[in-house]
């Protein structure tokens, strides 16, 4: 088989044409790929922080006892002081109670 | 200078075609009749190669115009040639097919049986020879030249070229002999001469000239274009694979394309707020860990409580045992007299008072009435002497008083301190009397019966109560 130079030019001209669009393709496809994998990478951190968030909502306090919890920790500074008192007094009671009695 | 040479210069120097042409024209029968032999009768073959062997030419015409003998350059590169396009299964299968037709042809044209076994092994021989021999017997049996122009061609005089074409026609049959193709010189002569020469098919020539003009008139690049175009079948097959397989890269690569678009589509769609979703779990984590803190500070509140509610319980226990024992001391405090008691002491121990010696000498009898007070513990505290008829007794009476243990007296469940008096008297044994009790002080009646102590004269006093 023969064929005319004229047409094997434009075969090869068509192969470059395809070639030159195939190789700007690949550049596009690359940078539509990293695209691509960094929003995989985005929704898979998403998941994760998703997966995360249920976790802490579950073990979140409810709102009355966090509440609660604060306003024991306003009271414990008082509490403490008045322990350490109670400690004295009672202390103090157990030296009176042991005290040997007055001589008449 | 040979024509070829002339020619040959013209073409390169000058871009002359028609000179190139006559170079074509003169040595197409030689080229085509090699690669007609080498192929088999492939004509077709034949025909590929001859083209290429004349576009080879025209791309390396500077540096050929200097060769003497072009044929003998023409017939190396030849047979070059169609060993490469005889390589291959597509030439094997194709030279399978043409040996049929070479049958046909070598019947029609080359009955002979010489030629028969002189064919398929005459190039080889040919090549084996020495490249003058093989010039030399090229011009004169392939190309048809007298001795004369074989000897100018070869730079020797006609009779030396006349002794070179024996000679070499001599070597050659040598060479055949090794083949097993038994001829004399005559006879080779006579074959060579013949059906070793066909003729190249009509047109051939201006064709190949045409085409090998077309390619290597200009650049090295031009020609090698020219050189891959007239590969009749292989150019084809390369042009379209590179052009299927660059199309069919792109189809694929728009198609992975399409799909990376859509994919890319619904991943923006989805719009995961990493940063937003990433705060939020901060300030969860952040409650949890300040939760966590509170719930430890909430344990100790917790602790603390209860510690705080044990020591006041603990402090209320005391307190009150504190009071219990105050009100205790503060009854124990208080006197009782006897009237007043729920059950009165009991005298556990009493000790003898010791009797003055003088006055139990003197015989002097009394009695002492003692006031004491028996403690909750039992034991007699500020005994004293309150009445009596001889001071000289009180004292011995309240030292011994002094001395006594009880069973304390219990009020309301409550040992208490009970005030108590005893007359204690004093006889002497042979003198027994009643003690004159109360004589110092009538008007404090003893709380008890009298206590009697009496003394025989050398005998231990005995208590009776």
């Amino acid at each position: 088989m023969k064929l005319h130079p004229g047409w094997s030019l434009a075969l090869l001209a068509g192969a470059a044409i395809f070639g030159g669009g195939w190789i700007i393709q690949q550049r596009e496809g690359e940078a539509l790929r990293a695209e691509r994998d960094l929003l995989r990478e985005q929704r898979r951190q998403a998941e994760v922080q998703r997966v995360w968030q249920t976790e802490l909502r579950s073990r979140q306090p409810a709102d009355d006892e966090l509440a609660r919890l604060r306003a024991d920790r306003a009271a414990l500074e008082r509490l403490r002081a008045e322990v350490a008192a109670s400690r004295a007094r009672v202390e103090q009671a157990e030296s009176l109670r042991v005290a040997p009695p007055v001589k008449r | 200078m040979s024509e070829d040479t002339d020619q040959l210069r013209r073409y390169a120097e000058e871009g002359d075609q028609e000179a190139f042409a006559a170079v074509v024209r003169r040595h197409i029968d030689l080229v085509y009749s090699v690669a007609l032999r080498q192929l088999n009768g492939d004509v077709h073959l034949a025909t590929d190669a001859t083209q290429l062997v004349f576009t080879d030419l025209a791309r390396k015409s500077r540096a050929l115009a200097s060769h003497q003998v072009l044929a003998g350059w023409l017939f190396t590169s030849t047979r070059f040639v169609t060993a490469k396009l005889v390589r291959g299964e597509r030439r094997r299968q194709a030279r399978e097919q043409a040996a049929l037709r070479m049958e046909a042809f070598m019947r029609n044209d080359a009955p002979d049986a010489d030629w028969d076994r002189l064919r398929p092994v005459l190039d080889d021989a040919l090549a084996e020879l020495a490249h003058l021999d093989r010039e030399a017997l090229i011009l004169r049996f392939f190309e048809g030249r007298d001795y004369r122009t074989v000897g100018a061609r070869l730079a020797l005089s006609e009779n030396a070229a006349r002794m070179r074409v024996e000679r070499a026609l001599d070597k050659l049959r040598a060479r055949l002999v090794r083949r097993g193709v038994e001829s004399s010189a005559a006879l080779l002569a006579v074959a060579l001469a013949g059906p070793a020469m066909p003729a190249a098919p009509v047109g051939l020539a201006a064709a190949v000239a045409g085409k090998a003009l077309s390619g290597g008139a200009s650049a090295a690049g031009w020609a090698a274009w020219t050189h891959f175009m007239h590969l009749g079948n292989l150019h084809v097959g390369v042009s379209g694979a590179l052009l299927v397989g660059a199309a069919a890269g792109w189809v694929v690569e728009s198609h992975d394309h399409a799909a990376l678009r859509a994919e890319l589509v619904e991943l923006r769609a989805s719009g995961d707020d990493l940063a937003g979703l990433e705060r939020e779990n901060r300030r969860l984590a952040d409650v949890l860990g300040e939760a966590g803190e509170l719930r430890r500070d909430d344990a100790e509140f917790t602790r603390l409580q209860e510690e705080a509610s044990l020591l006041q319980r603990r402090l209320t226990t005391l307190v009150r045992a504190a009071e219990e024992k105050a009100r205790a001391a503060q009854a124990a405090a208080a006197l009782y007299s006897l009237n007043e008691l729920d059950q009165a002491p009991v005298a556990r121990f009493q000790a003898r008072p010791q009797y003055p010696a003088e006055l139990r000498a003197a015989g002097i009898e009394g009695s002492v009435v003692v006031e004491f007070v028996v403690g909750t513990e039992g034991d007699v505290e500020h005994a004293r002497a309150v009445r009596s008829t001889h001071p000289a007794l009180e004292s011995a009476a309240a030292e011994a008083v002094t001395r006594w243990k009880f069973k304390a007296g219990r009020k309301d469940g409550r040992d208490v301190r009970t005030r108590l008096q005893i007359p204690i008297v004093f006889t002497v044994a042979d003198r027994s009397r009643p003690p004159a009790a109360g004589s110092s002080n009538a008007e404090s009646a003893p709380t008890s019966p009298p206590f009697t102590v009496q003394y025989s004269g050398s005998g231990a006093p005995s208590p009776r109560p």
